[in-house]
Formats: structure tokens, sequence, C-alpha cells
């Protein structure tokens, strides 16, 4: 066999052996983001090339895992698989290439202290369970409101300077820019909002204004900085209650007192 | 669950199936073979030379067999790893079932020990340390084993969540009626006296199945975190075995999150958010990007007064009638824990303030108490966190109802299980908590449980029976 066949094996080895270790730990915590990167390299290295149409609009999650795929452009299969062995490695998850042995499977000693050294909760013998992630249309675009929701009032102010927003404009679920600021707790942008002109009182599918949204995510600044810029709180949503009704009495004393 | 984004494919390849139906086989074939090797051996044997046997013929079968991965033969088909069997060195020496093996008979799977062929000196520990029972009356024992459990009990380091257990709440674990202080058992640092390990046993009646058992259920195994590298686990595991030995009993009982030789039954824990603001801020759960704070805290908001006619506290006139009810209802399960005595439900049941809570059903015309529900407080510290010190939770223990229709039932269950989420909420429980056993699946959707991400795998020592699924499983362990 020569050297660079020699390589390859190798390679390809470490490659399946981290895939193989990822696929076994599904409960693992990598970001979206990364995940993404590793689906794409995986592509390349398996099939090559991005080879199939862009999934449509509504398909966020095709269509971001296309990209990520397609982003790779026309690189080689071996670096595809270089990129991969290098994301798993990095993400410090109990994985690395030096723990592929011969055979190209994990080295596994017998040891169950050693085994301990990554933490996917079912290899524990007692752990807290806490909620599965959830992490449906967990993908955002880079509108105006992916821009609010992530708190990037450099962003905000830029699309809102350029003029081709109605301030006022809702999104697919019925919420305004002023919505998700008051949502997501950005204080300098719902003011940057209040003060390019959006309207305070403006009323969501469901009737809720800017200032229930406050209130029931409990981000008490922005409900003070509403309620100092004269918003109506006699406003009943659609299960008829006031933002203040629905926050109870202690938040509403914090929200009105000096 | 989590897509496969790491390929797009989650199928096993056709070799890797075959393969692993050739282990199987392989497995079964061994089987046969050592059973045919023990049935022609010498009729008479001490027990002692049995189980030496018996040892020395799995270590062979171990051997023999190159199983990287035994198939987990569940039905609930989660992809939960299975260890390497030979990295089970330990459980391949104790009276478990194996994985992969084909169960045909209940029943024990070694004979009981006569008394005077039980050891009768305590397994030697490393020598830096000694063994130590615990006298959990003793209010500063009781903070040693509070504080070891703390910081210990949840393993890694990494971990965002631990149990807080109070002391309240472990001397209500650890000493029910007839409990055995024998069976509280630490291990100190001889130099220091300091409390290093602990684990437990409690008397217990169950049933699996039709057999019903006097028996000992195992929980807080527990090794101080530096000394993880000292193998004290299985010494304390066979320490509590002798210990129940001589007391004449030779079955458990425990629970653990990790798969071991081999799980009875697997369940999995469900959450039910009752403060959905704090559980985000705490990374109990989390927001996906797209859905506004608002709508999540809305979709969770409880009435703030239950709807059940005639719902009231437990009270310890009620113990009779709910024993009753409790009994009856655990008979359509085929793993249960069974309550003898009126004390038992003293006991376990009735309302103890911050440790455990019950209400029952009274039925306004005829004075009768038709359903009840407990749940037990368990609550978390969070790890890192600059805003929150603790996740209040409870967890759902037993409950009955009367209502033999099944769709009555369901729709009763889920009124009184509201009821009990209305109540954890005023008590100011951040987060209410079940195991998809029991009937629970009749109400996790209807009340918004989401999916945890653990897994709580049912073991049972020296017996042999067939797997079943988690709605068959009516044993709440703490």
């Amino acid at each position: 066999m020569s050297d660079t066949d020699d390589n390859l094996d190798t390679l390809s080895k470490q490659f399946v052996s981290a895939y193989k270790f990822l696929n076994k730990h599904p409960n693992i915590n990598i970001s979206n983001d990364v995940k993404l990167q590793l689906y794409g390299a995986y592509k390349v290295a398996t099939i090559g090339a991005c080879n199939t149409p862009r999934p449509s609009l509504l398909d966020f999650r095709g269509r971001a895992k296309w990209d990520a795929w397609n982003e790779l452009g026309g690189i080689s299969k071996e670096a595809a698989m270089n990129i991969y062995i290098e994301k798993v490695e990095a993400e410090n998850v109990g994985w690395n290439k030096n723990s592929v042995d011969e055979d190209g499977s994990e080295v596994n000693d017998g040891d169950d202290e050693k085994e301990k050294s990554y933490s996917a909760p079912q290899d524990r013998w007692t752990y807290v369970s806490t909620l599965s992630y959830e992490n449906e249309d967990d993908l955002i675009g880079d509108d105006i409101f992916a821009h609010v929701k992530q708190g990037e009032y450099n962003e905000v102010s830029k699309i809102l300077d350029s003029g081709e927003v109605d301030i006022n404009a809702k999104d697919d679920q019925g919420l305004s820019p002023l919505h998700w600021a008051c949502d997501r707790g950005h204080l300098e942008i719902v003011k940057l909002l209040i003060e390019r002109g959006a309207n305070v009182n403006l009323l969501t599918s469901e009737d809720e204004t800017p200032l229930h949204y406050a209130c029931l995510s409990e981000n008490i600044e922005c409900a003070r900085y509403l309620y100092r810029n004269n918003v109506d709180i006699s406003i009943k949503d659609a299960d008829g209650l006031t933002a203040f009704e629905h926050c109870g009495d202690e938040f509403k004393q914090l929200i009105i007192q000096d | 669950m989590d897509d496969q984004i790491y390929d797009g494919e989650s199928e096993s390849s056709p070799a890797e199936k075959l393969r692993a139906k050739q282990e199987k086989k392989n497995l079964r074939k061994a089987q046969k073979k050592a059973a045919k090797n023990s049935s022609s051996s010498a009729p008479v044997m001490s027990p002692a030379a049995k189980q030496a046997e018996l040892q020395e013929k799995v270590r062979i079968l171990v051997n023999q067999l190159a199983i990287r991965e035994a198939m987990q033969p569940s039905s609930t088909g989660n992809s939960q790893r299975v260890k390497d069997m030979s990295s089970h060195k330990f459980w391949s020496t104790q009276p478990v079932p194996k994985h992969g093996e084909t169960i045909e008979e209940e029943g024990p799977i070694e004979e009981n020990t006569p008394h005077d062929q039980i050891r009768k000196e305590p397994y030697t520990l490393p020598k830096e340390f000694e063994w130590s029972t615990l006298e959990l009356n003793d209010e500063s024992e009781l903070n040693e084993l509070y504080t070891l459990l703390t910081n210990n009990y949840v393993e890694d380091d990494d971990a965002m969540f631990r149990f807080d257990y109070s002391g309240e709440f472990l001397k209500w674990a650890l000493q029910p009626p007839g409990y055995k202080k024998t069976w509280h058992v630490g291990v100190r640092v001889s130099a220091t006296k300091r409390l290093v390990a602990f684990v437990s046993g409690i008397p217990a009646d169950i049933r699996i199945y039709n057999s019903r058992q006097h028996l000992v259920e195992i929980n807080f195994l527990c090794v101080h975190k530096k000394l993880r590298s000292k193998r004290l686990a299985p010494v304390l595991i066979k320490e509590i075995t002798r210990r129940s030995h001589l007391e004449g009993i030779f079955q458990a009982v425990y629970t653990a999150g990790v798969v071991l030789p081999r799980p009875i039954s697997k369940a999995r824990y469900f959450h039910r958010s009752l403060n959905p603001k704090k559980l985000i801020d705490t990374k109990f759960s989390s927001l996906p990007s797209n859905t506004p704070m608002t709508r999540h805290v809305k979709k969770y908001k409880l009435p703030s007064e239950t709807s059940t006619p005639g719902i009231r506290p437990m009270l310890e006139k009620d113990v009779p009638a709910v024993r009753v009810l409790l009994n009856k209802y655990m008979s359509k399960f085929n793993f249960v824990a069974v309550f003898k005595t009126d004390e038992d439900v003293k006991h376990w049941i009735l309302t103890k303030e911050n440790v455990i809570w019950s209400y029952v059903v009274e039925n306004p015309d005829t004075k009768k108490v038709t359903d009840f529900f407990s749940f037990y407080y368990l609550p978390s510290s969070v790890i890192g966190n600059p805003n929150h010190k603790t996740v209040n939770a409870v967890y759902l223990f037993y409950y009955a109802v009367q209502e033999s229709d099944e769709k009555a039932r369901k729709s009763r269950l889920q009124f009184l299980l509201k009821d009990a989420l209305i109540l954890a909420k005023l008590k100011d429980v951040d987060v209410f908590n079940c195991l998809d056993i029991l009937e629970n699946k009749m109400f996790i959707d209807e009340l918004k449980f989401g999916p945890g991400d653990g897994y709580l795998n049912y073991y049972m020592y020296n017996w042999r029976c067939r797997e079943m699924g988690s709605e068959d499983v009516g044993v709440v362990m703490l």
C-alpha cells in the first residue's frame, strides 16, 4: 500500500469513527451552527459537491442544511473529512482522532472510569432530567424581526435608516418589531423603535399590546418604559385581560412606581 | 427527537444488522451450551461452590463472545447505548440477567444462601477506609449524608443541576416502617472519619407479574467525586447485598439512569413547566428562537383554583381508604409497590410539609374517598446562575382512581392531574415531573408535559423475568 493510500485509510477511519460517535450520543449538546457545518462536511465527504436544487423558502431546515452543503463548494472528499474530524474534536465531547484504533473503532479498554470523561446523560447513574431541547424552526432569517430578536441594535438601526421597512409591519406570527423587542427584553431597541415612530398600542392577532408582551415575559424595564410613553393600559387581549391583569399586583407596582 | 442532522440518515447498514443478528445467535448458542454443562455437573454441590462455578461459566461466556455492543431487545426502539458487556466487569459476576438473554422462566437466578454460609464480616475496603453504619436520627450524621449527596450524588462536574435532598426528605426516604439501620451503609476515611461513600437499602413489598416479594430497595449509591478511581461502588453493592442476605432477603429492586445488565423496563421523564420563564432562565428548558416568550408563558398558564368537587388535603383518617384504593388500582400493572399496612401508607403517602403532599377526593354526597394523588418535593440546585439558586421541582408519586371504564378514567385523570398542577403552582413549584409509568401517558400530552432528556431504568437483583413497557410499571422510587 502506498503512503497516500495509507493516509487516506486512516483519515476515513477517523471520519467514520467521529460520525459513529455523534450518532451514538444524540444528546450531546452541539450548537445548530456546528451541526450544520458537520452536515455539510458529511455530505461532501460521502457524496461530493452539492448537486440538488435549493429547497423552497418555507423549508427553513432543508434550506439551511442545503446552504451548509453548498457552501463548501468543490472541495475534495478528503478535505471535507478533515473538516468533519476537526470540528468534532474541537467540540470537546469525548471524541478525538487518537481514540481510533487499528480496526477503526473507538478504543475501549473496558475501564468504566475512563468512560465517564463525556457526559451523555444516559450513561450516568443519576442525573437531573431537564426538558429536551425543542429545536423546531430554530433558524431565523436576516430581516428586521431577526435582528430585533437577537438584540442587534446597529442592524435594526441600519434597516430603519434605509427607510425600506414599515416599522409597524407584522411578521407571520402577527407580531410587530416592538412586540418582539418587548418579548425579548431589548430595552435599547424598544426605545429606538418608539423614537422612530412605532405604534405603542399596536395589537397582535390576539389583541395584545407591546405592554402585554413586556408584562407577560416579565421584562420590567421595557414595561416601565412603555408605561412612561403613554401606552393605553386599558386594552384587553383576546383572553379579556389587560397587561397588568396578566402580571399580578407586585409586578404592576414595580412598573408604576417612580 | 433530534433530527439526524449529522448525516441525514439514521438506519444502520445492512452489514451491521447482520452482524448484530449473528452475535445474538452466538449468544443463544453459548447460553444453551452453558445450561447443558451445568445440568451435567455433579448433583451434590454446596451453594458456594455452585456460585463459584456459575461465576466461572459467566466469565467463560463473556470471553467467548466478542460482543462489541449487545443490542437492546427492548421494544421502545430507542438507540440508547448499551455498554460493551465485557466492560461490565462487576455486573458479569452478579446474579443479574445478561443483555440479549432470552427469558423463558421467571425466578431467582441463584439460590438463597443458607444463613450459616453467609459471610459474617464486612467486605474488605481499601486500607485507608472503614465501614460506618449511619444513625440518621443523629442530626450531625444526617447532615453528613446530606452534604455527601448534595456534592457528589450527581456525578459529573459539568452538570447544571444537582438534586438537593433535604434532611427531612432523607429521613422519609430511608426510615419507613421496619427500616433497618444496618442498611444505611457509610464508608469513612479512617484517619479523618470523613464520610465519603454511602448506599442504602429499605424493606419493600412488591409484586412482579404474579410473584409477591418482600425485598430490599437499593438507593442513594454515592461515592465522593475524588474517590471514583478507588472502585468503592462494587464493594458497597456487595456489602449491602451481604447485609440483606443476613436479614434473609435475596432479591432487590433498584433504578439507574445508566443501562446495566439488565433492565426490566425503561421509563422516560416528562416535565410540565409551571414557571416557564424561570425554567428558561436557568436553562432547564429552552425557548425556540422564533417562539415569543409571551406565548410560551401563556401556554402554561393555569387557573388559580382547583376544579374537582370534593378535593382536599389527605388527612390521617383517610389512610385506610387510600390503602384499599391504591392497592386495587395497582392490580392492573405488572410491577408494583404493595402497601401491606396502614402504617406504610401513613409513612409514604400522608402529607409531610416540604417532603410529600397528598390530596384526596371525597364524594360530597357519600363522604367516601374516591380518588387520591400525591407528589413529592425534590428541588435541584442550579449551578452557576447569578439569578437563580434553586429549581423547585415536584415529582408525581402514587395515585389512584376508581373509574373502571378506560375513557372515563382518562378524563378523570386529566382533571385530577390538572388540579395537582394548580396545587403545586400555588406552592411556588417551578416544574412538575413524572415518568411515563402507571397510566401517566393518559394525561402527559393533554396537560402539556414535555419529554425530558432523562431516562430511568428499572432493575431487579437475583430475579429473572420478562421485560415490560413502562406503562406496566407501578413502582416509584425516589
